[in-house]
C-alpha cells in the first residue's frame, strides 16, 4: 500500500511540477503589458532556453540586448586587467599577462547563481567583494586586501547600510555596448550623481553643503574622494616572478598610511595608488587614478594636501609613470623661480617684445 | 675705402640645404609650441590626448634638434667666418649702436654687401644676426637637454640639478628643469616674435623661399 502511494505521489509530481513551475515562469494567461513587442514565450522554445552554464549565449536567448553589452564588458573582456598588466609590467618586462589574473573573466552565473535564483533574487554584495577582494570590495566593508585583516575603517556608504548596486549601475556590471579598456572609463556613476541632486536612497537623502569654502574652492577640479577617502592600500614591490614560479604574490609590503594625488584622465585631481613591480633585476614603477572605496564624512584637512608636498606631487616621493587612461598624469609642482612666477616672467617677456616692436611700427609709420 | 655701390645684383644667398633646414625648424617649432602650450597648460589649454600630444612633440623634438646640427654643420663648412663666435662682440656693438639709432643716434648703415668680382658676399648677414642665430642655437640645446631628460625621467641628471634648485629657490632638480624648459620656450616665442617681425620689415622672407636675393654690390673706390 505504502509502495503504491509513494509511486502516485512521485508520478503527480513529475506531471504537475513542470506545468507549476512554467505557470510561474511562463505564464499563458492574461495579457502581456510593458514594452510593445513583449510576448509569451513559446511552448517549443521552452525546453531550449535553460541555461546550464550561464554564458551570454544561453541567457542571451532571452536577454539578448543584456548578453550583446556583456559580451563587451570589462567583466567579460577582463580588458582592463589586461591593458594595465601591459602598461604596468608586460611592456617593461616583455611579458605576456598571466593566465591566474584573467580568471576573473565572470559569466552570468558567477553574479546571478543558477537559471533559479537569476530570476528571482537580488545580486548580494558579498558576490561582489568575493571577486574585489584585493582592495575596493573588501575595503568598502572595512578590510585589507584578501580580507587578512581589519582596514582603518569601512566606507561611510557602508555603515549606512548602502550595498554595491545601490551606487553602481546595471550598466556598468553589464557593460553599455562599448569596450573599455579602464575601469575607470567603464563606470560612470559620481558622488554628484546622488549628492548634488538630494537623491534618496534607501530613505536617506544624500546631502552636499554648497556653501563650503572648500567645496566652492575645489569644484570641478577635485573628485569629491580626493578629500573624503580615508585610505587605500597601495603595495610596495610585487615580485612579478615568484608569482609566475610559485603561483603565489609576494609583496614587500602593503601601506594604508600613504595617500597621493594625481590628475585623473578626466582632469579632475584624485587619489592614486602606487604599483611597483619587480621582475628579475627591473622594477617597474607606476601611478593609478583610484577611488578609494573608504569614503568618510569629514573631509581631510587643508594642511593634508596643501602642506605635504608629497601628498601633491608623488614624484618626489618616487619616479614612474602613469598608468590607467592616457590622459591621467602626475601634478605639475607649482613653478617659481627666486620667487618669482615662471609663467609671469614668460608672458611680461612676449609682452615687451610685442610692446617693442608695437613702437617700432608707430616710429617707422609715423616719425620716419 | 669700401663703399656700396646703387645697383644691386641678384645672388644666391641661401643655399637649398640652408633652407630646408630653416623650414624644417620653422615647422617643427610651430608644432612643438602648440603641442608644449597644450602640455604644460599655458593659456590654460589643455592636451585633448595627452600620450598623442606627447608623442608628436617628442618625435618632433628630434626632427626640430636634427635640422639645427644639420644647419650648424652647414654654418661651420661654408658660412664660418660670418657665423664665428669670434663675431659675438662685434654683433654686440653693433646692436648698441642700433638700439642708440632707435632712440634718435645716427644712423647705422646695413653693412651687407656682394663682391661679383669675387663671386662672394663681403657681409652676408647683420651683425646682430650672429647674437641670434647663436642664441637660438644655445635655447634649441636647452630646451633638448631639458626636455629629454624630463621625458627620459633620467634621475641621475635629474638629482644632479638639486643643487642647483636649492639655490634658486626652487623645490627640488626636477621642477628646475621644468621651469628651464618653461623659461626656455618664453625666451625662444620671444626671439621668434622679433625674428618674424624684423624678416617681414627688412624684406627678406622672399629669399629664404627662393633662395634669391638682390644685394648691394660692394666694392674698393
Amino acid at each position: 500500500m505504502k509502495y503504491k502511494f509513494f509511486l502516485i505521489i512521485a508520478a503527480l509530481t513529475v506531471l504537475i511540477a513542470p506545468i507549476a513551475v512554467s505557470q510561474v515562469m511562463y505564464p499563458k494567461y492574461g495579457e502581456v503589458l510593458g514594452p510593445k513587442g513583449s510576448k509569451f514565450i513559446p511552448n517549443e522554445t521552452l525546453g531550449k532556453i535553460i541555461a546550464k552554464e550561464g554564458t551570454h549565449q544561453e541567457c542571451g536567448k532571452c536577454h539578448a540586448d543584456i548578453a550583446a553589452n556583456f559580451t563587451k564588458s570589462l567583466h567579460y573582456t577582463v580588458a582592463g586587467m589586461k591593458e594595465e598588466f601591459r602598461k604596468g609590467a608586460g611592456e617593461a618586462f616583455g611579458l605576456e599577462i598571466p593566465k591566474g589574473c584573467v580568471k576573473c573573466h565572470a559569466n552570468c552565473y558567477s553574479c546571478h547563481g543558477n537559471f533559479t535564483t537569476a530570476h528571482t533574487r537580488k545580486v548580494p554584495m558579498e558576490l561582489c567583494v568575493e571577486c574585489h577582494h584585493a582592495r575596493v570590495g573588501v575595503n568598502y566593508v572595512g578590510y585589507l586586501g584578501g580580507k587578512k585583516a581589519k582596514g582603518p575603517h569601512p566606507d561611510v556608504h557602508f555603515e549606512k547600510g548602502l550595498e554595491c548596486m545601490d551606487c553602481h549601475t546595471v550598466e556598468e556590471i553589464h557593460g553599455d555596448g562599448k569596450y573599455y579598456t579602464s575601469e575607470k572609463l567603464a563606470v560612470k556613476v559620481r558622488c554628484e550623481d546622488c549628492h548634488l541632486t538630494r537623491k534618496v536612497v534607501k530613505n536617506m537623502v544624500a546631502t552636499y553643503n554648497t556653501s563650503l569654502i572648500a567645496h566652492r574652492i575645489h569644484d570641478g577640479k577635485l573628485a569629491c574622494y580626493a578629500c573624503h577617502a580615508g585610505w587605500y592600500q597601495t603595495c610596495y614591490n610585487c615580485h612579478l616572478d615568484v608569482l609566475l614560479k610559485e603561483k603565489k604574490k609576494k609583496i614587500d609590503k602593503s601601506y594604508t598610511d600613504k595617500f597621493w594625488l594625481i590628475e585623473g584622465y578626466d582632469g579632475r585631481i584624485k587619489p592614486a595608488y602606487l604599483m611597483v613591480v619587480s621582475y628579475g633585476n627591473k622594477t617597474h614603477v607606476g601611478w593609478v587614478e583610484y577611488c578609494p572605496h573608504t569614503i568618510t564624512r569629514k573631509a581631510k584637512d587643508c594642511s593634508f594636501c596643501h602642506e605635504k608636498s608629497e601628498v601633491l606631487y608623488p614624484r618626489t616621493t618616487l619616479n614612474g609613470e602613469v598608468l590607467g587612461p592616457s590622459k591621467a598624469s602626475l601634478l605639475s609642482p607649482e613653478k617659481t623661480i627666486l620667487g618669482l612666477n615662471v609663467n609671469l616672467i614668460g608672458y611680461l617677456l612676449l609682452a615687451s617684445v610685442v610692446c617693442g616692436l608695437a613702437v617700432h611700427v608707430i616710429r617707422r609709420t609715423f616719425w620716419r | 675705402m669700401k663703399l656700396y655701390e646703387e645697383r644691386k645684383i641678384e645672388v644666391l644667398r641661401h643655399s637649398a640645404l640652408y633652407r630646408i633646414c630653416h623650414w624644417t625648424i620653422v615647422t617643427t617649432f610651430l608644432i612643438l609650441l602648440v603641442t608644449g602650450i597644450c602640455l604644460g597648460k599655458i593659456f590654460n589649454l589643455k592636451a585633448p590626448d595627452k600620450s598623442l600630444f606627447l608623442d608628436i612633440h617628442f618625435y618632433s623634438s628630434i626632427i626640430f634638434g636634427f635640422a639645427w646640427f644639420v644647419m650648424l654643420g652647414y654654418i661651420i663648412a661654408k658660412e664660418w667666418k660670418f657665423f664665428s663666435l669670434k663675431r659675438i662682440p662685434y654683433g654686440i656693438r653693433f646692436f648698441g649702436a642700433e638700439l642708440k639709432a632707435w632712440f634718435g643716434g645716427p644712423h647705422v648703415e646695413d653693412p651687407r654687401g656682394y663682391d661679383p668680382e669675387k663671386g662672394e658676399y663681403v657681409e652676408k648677414i647683420i651683425p646682430t644676426e650672429v647674437l641670434v642665430w647663436w642664441m637660438y642655437f644655445a635655447l634649441a640645446m636647452l630646451m633638448g637637454f631639458t626636455g629629454l631628460t624630463l621625458y627620459f625621467n633620467l634621475d641621475s641628471i635629474i638629482r644632479g640639478f638639486d643643487p642647483v634648485a636649492r639655490v634658486l629657490m626652487v623645490k627640488d632638480g626636477y621642477t628646475l628643469l621644468r621651469i628651464l624648459h618653461r623659461l626656455g620656450m618664453f625666451v625662444f616665442c620671444a626671439i621668434v616674435l622679433t625674428h618674424v617681425y624684423a624678416v617681414i620689415i627688412f624684406g627678406v622672407i622672399k629669399s629664404m623661399i627662393t633662395g634669391k636675393r638682390f644685394e648691394k654690390v660692394k666694392k674698393e673706390i
